[in-house]
């Protein structure tokens, strides 16, 4: 936790000694990877409503309009059927928004591109190629002169270059995810997607991820948009955390997380980081027994 | 507990070896006491017709026959079920027109279209091949069918993001998310279709092993019946067993390795 911490925060190329593991990788993404310096990355959402019944009266996702801006990382945070996935779909063009419209960088998003790339919580690997030829996938797609080549890159900078050449059956839980953020970013996208990407692993494995993804993260891609349900977890990793309302999903509330809080060795000590925890963890509270107490259940 | 790896062979051979000599004592418990050779002829009596057999040619020729049969009408029931389940999968209005007439056709056992495989294409090799790519036809389509519409939308999403085109994601996800489903559909397929070649030589063909059984039972030789019997089941289980061996290449994913 202490190291991600301080190589989240701008100061990573002190932070990591260039000697170190983390040191090779980032020196790998140094090499190749488009600079955060060019400003892609722009989400913008305008009165989204999404709904699945044509008379648009129960709407998952109610008028969010937002903005996010180039290399932000941003959460939206919520009870499960609050819509914050669904949100994630209209986005990355899988659904269209009943209502609204979305866009990245001034593009109207209608489906899915390589513009964004997405991580699902899990499965989402194509078990029938070997773990290289799925990281190969996007570059060879999209005319690379050499996929293989830029899929060892990708592995190397996840850690994982000596399973090159196994299914992804072989691996476990958290190996799979982090070829599938592999695969993700070798495409190099503005936008990248993250849906529980570590919902389905252990919480030991599931922190080292966190860790990983805050050490890749400044390089690679660009706009971060991630969904999850554990506030540590979005208070851990996000500049700005939306927090969701239920039944019908919107934004409750945002709020922006000062990098300082969790520079400290241990936040958890922190009273402010404490009290914004208690306040999140009160509203998530608040929206879950909306939704419980229905006698639809939230229907 | 490690054992060498001929030990392990030996002793699987072993097993396989008592689990074929039971049913052999059995049976020749049973001949004994039945003491007759056209109800039950003693194993000593099949091995002597499955000699003589053998060496004046004939039954060889009733295999060659067999399996060719089998073998064209199971590569014509392929060509044709996987293409039309597989669009029948991807194309919702090709799915509605045909599905219903699936379902009708499928209950109807290969042995009831006999007589029509008589009727339009005489006796000998055609009525033969129409009724094994018959048999054979359904557990492919099934299979291949389920295995079409089992693409998962998630696999579709990424490699959309990852920038796929048409023919990649044809290639690359909707092929290779249906080829385990398609791989069950052929075994199952060429099993059925094995089954099907003695029943439609039984009845509309003048050569072939269910000829031969056929032939064999009016002139009351219980032996080469009992032969020809033999012979379809070890065949056919070599076939599944080959098969099973195949499954290693065509779908390595599913398989440890490191």
């Amino acid at each position: 936790m202490h190291a991600a911490t301080l190589t989240r925060f701008g100061k990573m190329r002190m932070a990591v000694d260039p000697r170190s593991e983390a040191g090779r990788r980032l020196r790998d993404i140094a090499a190749g990877c488009p600079s955060p310096g060019n400003a892609v990355g722009t989400v913008l959402l305008r009165n989204v409503s999404v709904s699945f019944v044509s008379d648009h009266s129960l709407a998952v996702v109610s008028d969010v309009s937002l903005m996010i801006r180039p290399g932000e990382f941003v959460t939206f945070l919520g009870p499960s059927g609050c819509g914050k996935t669904t949100l994630l779909n209209v986005i990355g063009g899988m659904l269209l928004p009943t209502v609204g419209e979305v866009s990245i960088d001034g593009v109207p998003v209608t489906a899915p591109t390589p513009v964004c790339n997405v991580v699902f919580q899990q499965h989402s690997l194509f078990e029938w190629m070997r773990v290289a030829d799925n990281v190969a996938f996007g570059p060879r797609a999209l005319g690379h002169p050499d996929p293989r080549g830029e899929a060892m890159r990708f592995l190397r900078l996840v850690g994982l270059e000596d399973y090159a050449e196994v299914y992804p059956f072989t691996l476990s839980g958290g190996m799979q995810q982090r070829v599938a953020i592999a695969r993700a970013l070798a495409t190099a996208p503005s936008v990248l997607l993250m849906d529980e990407p570590f919902g389905a692993l252990d919480a030991q494995t599931r922190s080292i991820m966190q860790e990983e993804l805050l050490k890749l993260r400044h390089s690679v891609a660009p706009t971060v948009i991630f969904v999850t349900h554990d506030v540590d977890e979005a208070l851990l990793l996000s500049d700005r955390i939306f927090v969701m309302r239920a039944a019908p999903g919107g934004l409750k509330e945002e709020i922006a997380v000062d990098a300082d809080l969790r520079r400290s060795d241990d936040p958890m000590r922190n009273e402010s980081y404490h009290e914004l925890r208690q306040r999140i963890l009160a509203q998530i509270r608040e929206e879950t027994l909306k939704v419980f107490n229905r006698p639809d259940g939230g229907r | 507990m490690h054992r060498p790896a001929y030990f392990r062979l030996i002793v699987s051979l072993s097993w396989l070896l008592l689990s074929l000599l039971l049913p052999l004592v059995v049976w020749e418990f049973a001949a004994r006491k039945i003491a007759n050779p056209v109800l039950l002829p003693e194993p000593e009596l099949v091995a002597a017709s499955m000699m003589e057999l053998f060496s004046d040619g004939s039954l060889m020729d009733d295999i060659l026959a067999s399996l060719q049969r089998v073998f064209t009408g199971f590569f014509i029931a392929s060509a044709v079920a996987i293409p039309s389940a597989l669009l029948m999968a991807y194309f919702l209005p090709l799915r509605r027109l045909f599905l219903p007439l699936v379902t009708v056709l499928r209950p109807i056992p290969p042995i009831a279209w006999i007589p029509l495989a008589i009727l339009w294409f005489g006796l000998g090799n055609k009525p033969s091949y129409f009724i094994t790519a018959l048999a054979a036809f359904f557990p492919i389509f099934l299979n291949a069918f389920a295995g079409g519409i089992d693409v998962q939308p998630r696999h579709i999403h990424a490699a959309r993001f990852l920038g796929a085109g048409r023919w990649l994601m044809v290639r690359h996800i909707y092929l290779m998310s249906a080829l385990p489903s398609v791989w069950t559909g052929l075994r199952i397929g060429l099993g059925q279709s094995w089954m099907a070649v003695v029943t439609a030589e039984l009845i509309a063909a003048q050569s072939g092993l269910g000829y031969m059984i056929q032939a064999n039972r009016i002139n009351l030789e219980t032996q080469h019946v009992l032969t020809g019997m033999i012979v379809i089941g070890v065949l056919g289980a070599l076939m599944t067993t080959g098969l099973g061996w195949c499954e290693k290449l065509i779908l390595p994913w599913k398989y440890q390795r490191q």
